[in-house]
């Protein structure tokens, strides 16, 4: 079970910045989860994590549409 | 005796105040080095009353100027490689964004095309039949307002999806992304692109978290017969994605055109309404098509 960070409500790209800090502290090769909003965050986060080298492992819609919930792996060191 | 429509030809405009003139700078594409803007800042300061002005489209002018002094103001701008900007029914100097060098959402390198595109188009001796402007914009954010222009190029992309790479999530983003919504989906959640609709503007390659959809080819979306003034009307679509070179060769093909049909004090526009807008696109087409010939992955 990965941790989760919220960035729900938090706007780009200081969403970005949180995710990147936040991914800054898990182990490489290690999991994270991060939920984000529709719209631009979705559009930009898990892919401006991707260009940092991480893999986006998945990233899905919830039920209610407004929230996304991104599953990514850290980069190997 | 100097004349005074040379004169703004070359970059010196009468002011409202007898016996003084503006000096219009050429800052092509927005770009001015500190050595350049200190001499400007020299020029003002002993020849103006040490006032500069930043023109709408990205050029600057030294107000306040006599006459007698615009032979050593000219050698001194050229010295540090500058020159005066265009004026009156000519070609004026290009407005772009900082486009594929700068910014993180330009996809396409503005500034090369531009100073192309000046180089080729600008003649301060050609009078047209009113003035002629040309805009180069990054992206479909527009923020150099390309369809505002007599001339307008916005930065496209031709999207691939390639799914023998295995690497899409099916995560929907890139149908979120997509402005026009050309992008639907088949049974395992992959997305599927109508070019038809598609408008090239890269969102989805930007938005893709895994990089599955790439742009498979960069080139530029060509608008004309935009205008601002007391009737504004934006730009048409002239071609949705065309390569720099092609591009080029529209370019030329569309000055051409307007040089050949417009009247006196027509903008680009009024002539394309006067002749029809099928036939101008036709007519700049076929003689970009002599001068470029379409190549693959080229859609007029």
């Amino acid at each position: 079970m990965s941790d989760t960070v919220d960035l729900r409500g938090v706007v780009c790209p200081l969403n970005f910045v949180k995710a990147k800090l936040a991914i800054e502290a898990v182990e490489p090769g290690a999991e994270l989860q991060i939920l984000l909003d529709d719209g631009e965050p979705v559009q930009n986060v898990p892919r401006s994590l991707a260009d940092e080298g991480h893999a986006v492992v998945s990233l899905q819609r919830r039920e209610d549409a407004a929230t996304w919930v991104l599953q990514v792996r850290k980069a190997e060191a | 005796m100097l004349d005074e429509s040379t004169l703004k030809g070359g970059g010196f405009i009468k002011q409202r105040q007898p016996d003084y003139f503006v000096v219009r700078v050429k800052v092509l594409v927005g770009d001015a080095s500190v050595e350049q803007l200190r001499t400007i800042a020299d020029i003002a300061e002993q020849y103006g009353r040490g006032e500069t002005h930043f023109t709408v489209r990205q050029c600057i002018e030294i107000p306040w100027v006599r006459i007698e002094h615009f032979d050593e103001i000219t050698a001194k701008l050229a010295a540090v490689g500058l020159g005066p900007g265009a004026c009156g029914p000519r070609v004026r100097v290009p407005v772009c964004c900082p486009g594929a060098a700068i910014c993180k959402r330009g996809l396409n390198d503005t500034k090369a095309l531009a100073r192309t595109l000046d180089a080729r188009m600008y003649d301060g001796s050609r009078i047209l039949p009113h003035k002629f402007k040309v805009g180069v914009t990054g992206c479909g954010a527009a923020c150099a307002k390309p369809q505002e222009n007599d001339l307008g190029f916005m930065g496209a992309v031709r999207p691939l999806f390639d799914e023998r790479d295995g690497a899409c999530i099916a995560c929907g983003v890139c149908g979120q992304a997509c402005p026009t919504g050309a992008i639907s989906f088949d049974d395992e959640g992959h997305p599927v692109i109508d070019y038809e609709r598609c408008e090239a503007d890269g969102k989805c390659v930007a938005a893709c978290p895994t990089k599955a959809i790439r742009a498979e080819d960069t080139g530029w979306r060509v608008f004309a017969g935009g205008k601002f003034g007391r009737e504004p009307v934006l730009g048409v679509e002239l071609v949705r994605f065309v390569s720099s070179e092609r591009a080029e060769a529209i370019a030329d093909a569309v000055l051409a055109t307007y040089m050949a049909n417009g009247r006196k004090g027509e903008r680009l526009r009024n002539t394309m309404d006067r002749i029809g807008h099928e036939a101008f696109r036709d007519q700049v087409l076929a003689q970009a098509q002599a001068a470029v010939p379409t190549t693959e992955g080229d859609a007029a």
